[in-house]
This record gives C-alpha cells, sequence and structure tokens, in this order.
C-alpha cells in the first residue's frame, strides 16, 4: 500500500472503531450502574486508542506501520466466504453429511491450481473428500455423542 | 514430592499415545508454511473436547511443541518457515540444505529443539510454584490490576503496532461483555436474540478469530504450498549430535534465554529464536561463519523457540495471563475442561497441573525419535497433501470445531462472523490474537473491578481499594513494563541482528 492508501486506511478504520466506541457508550447507559461500569470502560477505551490512532497516522505515520495488501487474489477468497455461510445455512436443512460433501467439493473447485484438474485428481479429490466426512462424522455421532445436524428436507 | 506423585500418571497408555499422536500431527501442521503453532492448537482444540483434562492439555500441549519444532523443516529444506518461531532457522538451515546437508541441518534441529523444550518445562516446573504463592496473596483490586496487565501486554502480541493492538484488545473485552452480566444480571449487547444470551462462547470465537482468517489467506494463492525439498544425505543423527555437543555453550545460553523471554508475556518463541541466534552470532567462534550454514544458528534458534513452549505456559497457569497466541488456546481449553486457573491451581488441581508437565517432558522427550526416524516421512506427507485438500479439511474442522462444544447451530454462526470480522481487521493491521485474550479476560477484569468498587465504598475509601497495598503497586509498574518492554527487546533483537549480519559480511 502507498503512503496514502494506508494514511487513508488507518484514519478511516480509526473512525470506525471511534464510532463503535461511542455506541457501546452510548448502549451502557441502558445498563445498571455495576453492570454499566466495563461497557463504559470498553467504549471510553475505544475512543481514546482511536482517536490516538487517527493523530498518531496523521503525525507520525511510521509509528502506525504500513499496512500490507494481501497477496494473491481476491475472488477465491469472497467464493469461500460465501460457500462457507451457505453451507452453514445449508446445514439444518440438506444435513451434515450431504452439505459438507456439496460444500467440500465446491471449496476444493474454487482453490486456484496452476494445471488443471485431471479425472485422476478430481476422483481422488472427491473420493479423499467423502471419506473424510465421513470419518468426521461417524467419530463424531457414533463415539463423541455430537448430534451433528441430521437436516430436513433428506 | 508432588510431581514425582502424579508424574506416574502420565505414563499412562492414553497419555502417551495423545503425546505420540499430538506430535506428529503437530509437526504436520508446523511445516505447512502459513499454519502457525496458533492455527495448529486452535484447530485441534475440538478434539480434546471428549478427552480427560490432563491428556486434553498434554494433546494440545504436545500439538504445540510439535507444531514449534515442525516449522522447522519448511524453514531448513525450502527456506520457507513454516511458523514465525522458524524464521532464524531459515538463516543457517537453508544453506546448509544447499550444500546437501538438509538431513544433517534437520536432525541438529530436532536435537536442540528437545534440549530446549525440556528446559522450558524444568523452569515451568521450578518457577511455577513459587509464583503461585505470591499470586495467593491477591484480592479483588489485584485481579483487577492483574487483568488490565493482561490487556496491556495482548497490545504487544500485535505484530508491530501497538496502538491497534489496545484496540482489539478494546474489541475482545466488548465481546466478553455480551451476555446475561454476571455482576448486574443486565442482558448487554444481545439484541433480543436467544443465542447471545450466555455471551460469545470462548472455543467458537478462538477457532472463528484465529483460525478461519488463515483459511481465508491460504486459498488465495495458486498450487502446492511446497515444492519438493532439496536433496539431502538421511538424517545424520550421530553427526548431528556431535555437533550439538561440540556447541553446548551455545545451546544452553539459547535455551535459557528463550526460557527467560518466553516468561515475558508476549515475547514469544519468535523474538527469542532472533535474540537467541543474535546472541550466538555475536559470540562466534574463529571460523563460525553464521548465515552460511552454520550448525550453531540452527542450535540457537531452535532451542530458543522450544524453551519458550514451557516458560510461556507459566504466566498462563499461574496467573491465567497467556504467554503467547498458543497459551490462549491452552488456557481456553483449560477453562472448557472446568480448570481453574490461578494461584490455587497447584494445590487444587495439582494432579492435572503435575501429570501435564510429566507428559509434556515425556513427549518432549518422545520428539526426538520422532524427529528424527518419522520427521522427513511426515514432511513427504506435509509435500503430497494439496492445498485443493487442505483448505476444504480445515473449512470442515473449524466448522465442526465450532458446533461441537455446546452441540450449538449458532456456534458456527458466531464463528463464521467473527472468522470473517478478524480477516477483515486484519487488513487494516489489527490483530486477532488481542481479541482472544481480550475476551478470555474481560471476566476477570469485570468481576475484580466490580468486587473492589464495592468494597471499596462500602469500606469509604476507593482508592486505598485499588493503590493501598504492594502488590497493587507493583502490578501498575508491570502494566507499564508490559508495553515498555517487548517493543524494547524486538528492537534490541532487530538492531543486535543488524550487528551481526554486518559482522557476518
Amino acid at each position: 500500500m502507498t503512503s496514502k492508501s494506508t494514511l487513508f486506511a488507518n484514519v478511516g478504520s480509526g473512525a470506525v472503531m471511534m464510532l463503535f466506541g461511542t455506541y457501546v457508550v452510548f448502549e451502557a447507559q441502558k445498563f445498571d450502574g455495576v453492570g454499566a461500569s466495563m461497557p463504559l470502560f470498553v467504549g471510553f477505551g475505544l475512543i481514546a486508542f482511536s482517536a490516538l490512532l487517527i493523530v498518531v497516522s496523521v503525525v507520525k505515520a511510521s509509528l502506525v506501520g504500513a499496512i500490507a495488501p494481501p497477496t494473491g487474489s481476491m475472488k477465491p477468497r469472497l467464493a469461500l466466504t460465501v460457500l462457507m455461510a451457505l453451507w452453514v445455512l445449508a446445514l439444518p436443512y440438506a444435513g451434515f453429511i450431504l452439505s459438507s460433501i456439496v460444500a467440500f467439493g465446491l471449496i476444493t473447485a474454487i482453490v486456484p491450481r496452476h494445471e488443471s484438474w485431471s479425472v485422476k485428481g478430481l476422483l481422488s479429490h472427491f473420493v479423499g473428500g467423502v471419506a473424510v466426512i465421513l470419518a468426521f462424522w461417524y467419530v463424531l455421532t457414533a463415539h463423541l455423542n455430537v448430534p451433528l445436524p441430521a437436516g430436513q428436507l433428506f | 514430592m508432588d510431581f514425582l506423585t502424579h508424574a506416574i500418571d502420565a505414563f499412562s497408555v492414553t497419555n502417551l499415545a495423545v503425546a505420540f499422536l499430538g506430535l506428529i500431527i503437530g509437526i504436520f501442521l508446523g511445516a505447512l508454511p502459513g499454519l502457525s503453532s496458533t492455527f495448529a492448537c486452535a484447530v485441534m482444540l475440538p478434539v480434546t473436547f471428549t478427552m480427560a483434562p490432563v491428556t486434553a492439555l498434554i494433546f494440545l500441549g504436545t500439538v504445540y511443541m510439535g507444531s514449534t519444532y515442525g516449522g522447522s523443516f519448511a524453514a531448513i529444506l525450502v527456506n520457507t518457515p513454516g511458523t514465525p518461531q522458524s524464521i532464524s532457522t531459515t538463516f543457517d538451515g537453508y544453506p546448509m540444505a544447499q550444500r546437501g546437508d538438509g538431513g544433517l541441518a534437520l536432525s541438529i534441529a530436532c536435537i536442540a529443539s528437545v534440549a530446549g523444550g525440556i528446559i522450558g518445562i524444568v523452569s515451568f516446573l521450578w518457577l511455577a510454584p513459587e509464583l503461585a504463592k505470591i499470586a495467593l496473596l491477591f484480592g479483588p483490586a489485584e485481579y483487577f490490576w492483574l487483568a488490565l496487565f493482561g490487556l496491556t501486554i495482548i497490545a504487544s502480541l500485535s505484530e508491530g503496532n501497538l496502538i491497534k493492538g489496545i484496540i482489539c484488545g478494546f474489541l475482545g473485552l466488548f465481546l466478553s461483555q455480551v451476555g446475561i452480566s454476571v455482576v448486574s444480571g443486565d442482558s448487554r449487547f444481545t439484541y433480543e436474540t436467544t443465542a447471545l444470551v450466555g455471551g460469545i462462547p470462548i472455543i467458537p470465537a478462538t477457532i472463528g478469530l484465529l483460525c478461519f482468517p488463515v483459511v481465508i489467506d491460504l486459498i488465495g494463492d495458486a498450487g502446492h504450498h511446497l515444492v519438493a525439498p532439496l536433496k539431502t544425505r538421511g538424517s545424520e543423527a550421530v553427526n548431528a549430535f556431535r555437533k550439538v555437543s561440540a556447541r553446548s555453550v551455545n545451546l544452553l545460553r539459547s535455551s535459557v534465554l528463550g526460557t527467560v523471554i518466553g516468561i515475558i508475556p508476549a515475547a514469544g518463541g519468535a523474538v527469542a529464536s532472533l535474540v537467541a541466534y543474535a546472541e550466538a552470532s555475536r559470540s562466534a567462534k574463529k571460523g563460525e561463519n553464521y548465515g552460511k550454514g552454520e550448525p550453531g544458528g540452527i542450535i540457537a534458534s531452535e532451542s530458543a523457540n522450544n524453551a519458550t513452549v514451557g516458560s510461556g505456559l507459566i504466566p498462563t497457569f499461574v496467573l491465567g495471563i497467556p504467554g503467547t497466541p498458543p497459551d490462549a488456546v491452552i488456557l481456553g481449553a483449560m477453562l472448557v475442561h472446568g480448570v481453574q486457573i490461578g494461584p490455587k491451581l497447584f494445590t487444587d488441581f495439582g494432579n492435572i497441573v503435575y501429570t501435564f508437565v510429566a507428559g509434556m517432558l515425556i513427549a518432549t522427550v518422545l520428539m526426538l525419535p520422532v524427529g528424527l526416524l518419522l520427521g522427513k516421512y511426515i514432511y513427504k506427507v506435509v509435500i503430497l497433501t494439496p492445498k485443493t485438500f487442505l483448505v476444504p479439511t480445515v473449512a470442515l474442522m473449524t466448522l465442526i470445531g465450532a458446533f461441537a462444544i455446546q452441540n450449538n447451530y449458532h456456534d458456527m454462526i458466531i464463528m463464521l462472523v467473527l472468522g470473517i470480522s478478524a480477516w477483515i481487521l486484519a487488513r487494516f493491521g489489527f490483530p486477532a490474537a488481542p481479541i482472544v485474550l481480550g475476551l478470555l479476560l474481560g471476566p476477570i477484569a469485570e468481576q475484580g473491578f466490580a468486587q473492589s468498587v464495592m468494597i471499596g465504598n462500602a469500606k469509604g475509601d476507593l482508592f486505598g481499594m485499588f493503590f493501598g497495598n504492594t502488590i497493587s503497586i507493583v502490578l501498575v509498574f508491570m502494566i507499564i513494563a508490559a508495553v515498555v518492554l517487548p517493543p524494547l527487546i524486538r528492537y534490541r533483537a532487530a538492531a543486535r541482528f543488524k550487528i551481526a549480519s554486518r559482522a557476518a559480511e
């Protein structure tokens, strides 16, 4: 990141944190005296240190440090996040095994690769993925008494 | 002696098997670039839920130790540190591998890791009960200051940015406020959602904050995470023992340095290995070329970073203040298993602590044959594991881990939301580790503060309640030192390393 964009990022994030601190202080007014003390401490702390972050970023940026941009592509990251959210949402309906097999396959597909997929590679990944999911399901449900979501649709 | 009485329990088949398994898993995860010891411990946390407390701790401890050593594999063979603790291992490890001595370098790293690990654990056994005697004198005000001390040190955990670290500490404290207040009974920040009434659960939050951002980062790059290692001439264990014994002063000095730095909360293995490397380089004998494949460099780095594993547990166990992020995960595991952290740990839970320490000692010794004989095979598995398989497997483990602790569907959502938030925050330079520690320390700070205010008001001496005794004053000074010391140590380590590098040139 350039020094200008770092400054923008630091000041912007500081402002967001400051707003959040203000919200915490505002919310703390609703609580009982003793119950409000810690949220107030947190809120004022956030406001104070966010203000400090903004000031230091402007006055002596080297003290805050540069922000390293993420390496690699953003698209698979975004896709992973969306897939994970869909996976969690699908769990109560499709159940652990089905939703996990589908999600496992889709996540495998979005991991960037230099080489193209071969039939053998696809097959080994599919078998391996299903084996991992079934192994987890078996150990958790049969031995550890963890009732993984069974699903309503199937 | 308490230790010997309970040490026998560590020799049970279950504990030995778990220690062995923990080492293998730890070495495997540590050898994968991008996966730190913190990740290794956090992702393995759910596996411990059904274990007995001491078995769970032995497992996590050995995963931590194994991953610290595992970081040296990629550092030596492909010049890519598997964990931050192994950065200085690359300086001499990779040049050794380049000239065909990769096997020798790995064997030296293993022996040094074992020696450092043993010294760190013995220091725990020796120093922790003494510290616990002092901690027995603590009242609510002292616990409040102690939690604040923790909050100040968590800021230092942030790599290079104190202010952002402190802000993240406050964010963690905020998360600890969610749910029904233990001091007032208020329902705080629950937004009328039943999922939040019980508060933010520690384990799903830890997995979300520490593991999920790693998964998001892993998927950004293409292809395999490691290439085939340079050719080696086998493990060369006997030769390695000779090299290490010829540098026993370096080994001892680096292990002691690692132990001392490990006790300082927040300094951690990365700082310890850099300081030890710089010191070894500074006191190099004639003919020792640090930075060009000198075995002493590996000895210094690996013995120091493994020594921090044991010594870092001292503030974690006695004060409830985690020395490093992996210690925070171990602390979380202790809370889940109902082990009460604090000065009474050695009296109330002596059986667990001493058996755990004995288990760690056994595991450290076990690391010698595991590392020397199985190390290269574990590394081959690392290379053969494609990212296309690793990413969905780890993603699956994060979901299962979040769910399994309370069998609660909402915990997966909390894990996901916190994980995505932590990744976004990290993009702006806000570290996740202080958030986890803030979450852990929040209840201690709040209870200490509320009780102190009530007692102080009843006595009519609120100021005296907070500042009226020596321990409180000492803790206040420690808070100041916790902010100042770690950056100072890092600065000194960097300066020494610079001087050493110039001298080597």
